[in-house]
């Protein structure tokens, strides 16, 4: 087993498929994976395929789940991300998603999560610090590395949330085409 | 009812085969392999994509859980519902009405 670090963004995934992709080719196979730590086997070289989903599911509706993917390894879920592997093959089998509809269906779901954890963070920067005594906000109390940590987190957040939904327009105008 | 055909028909080409394939209990996978075997390998319904389209169907309750032996139960099967038929057959006189327009049109 070898471990590597790596950071990968969610609007990153083909990137992240690629590197995967090409690991496999050295005979790197994912079997496990952490907050920015991926675990792989040693095997022969091979062509794999990766596929990432996005979902938020039950105990009982993920068994339903994972029933569809038979064809697939089910290697890990990380956070709402579930990571599958399956050797490549010539056919029209390498996808988990073969439409638009399903694909802009799942960018919808990271949407709507990424509003869900967005809203604090807005909350706080627009309504909680504006009106906070600037004395609590200054170096070195608490509220000012909250202040730090909460913007960063914004910023990525909205990056990321400008992306997908920029790939969930690019979806939905393929569906309506 | 009419409802249900306004929000889904027309169907996409993976709900319109999971309506087909379920006019007989089967568990998930079993549809994949029966849609491939039904179109000679032409389409073949990717995992993710059956899921959301049978999570979509069970909404509208045109397909439902089959229990028929839940003891024994170990993978969740579907069926068809009526609302689920009167869609198919709706959309099954929809498609033909589409074929027999181009009749006579010349594909050359």
């Amino acid at each position: 087993m070898i471990t590597k670090r790596k950071v990968f963004f969610a609007w990153q995934a083909d990137k992240e498929k690629q590197w995967l992709e090409d690991l496999a080719k050295q005979g790197y196979v994912l079997e496990d994976i952490k907050l920015f730590t991926y675990t792989f086997s040693k095997q022969e070289p091979q062509d794999l395929v990766y596929q990432f989903d996005f979902q938020i599911l039950s105990k009982a509706n993920e068994a339903e789940y994972l029933e569809l993917f038979e064809d697939w390894t089910f290697i890990k879920r990380f956070g709402g991300w579930y990571y599958f592997r399956k050797p490549k093959d010539s056919t029209n089998t390498n996808e988990i998603y073969n439409d638009n509809i399903s694909k802009s269906a799942m960018f919808k779901r990271i949407i709507g999560f990424l509003a869900l954890v967005g809203f604090p963070l807005y909350y706080q920067v627009i309504f909680v610090f504006p009106n906070m005594e600037s004395n609590r906000l200054a170096y070195p109390n608490f509220y000012f590395f909250l202040r730090i940590i909460v913007v960063i987190f914004l910023v990525l957040h909205l990056l990321a949330s400008l992306r997908i939904f920029a790939v969930y327009l690019s979806y939905k105008k393929k569906i309506s085409e | 009812m009419d409802k249900i055909i306004e929000r889904l028909s027309p169907l996409t080409e993976a709900s319109f085969y999971i309506l087909l394939s379920l006019r007989k209990p089967m568990h998930g996978y079993g549809i994949i392999k029966a849609v491939e075997e039904m179109t000679n390998g032409r389409l073949h319904l990717a995992a993710g994509t059956l899921y959301g389209a049978l999570q979509n169907l069970q909404k509208y309750e045109c397909i439902e859980l089959y229990s028929f032996d839940k003891a024994n139960k170990k993978k969740k099967e579907y069926v068809i519902t009526d609302s689920g038929t009167k869609l198919l057959n709706y959309e099954i006189v929809r498609l033909e009405n589409m074929i027999r327009h181009a009749k006579g049109y010349d594909m050359k």
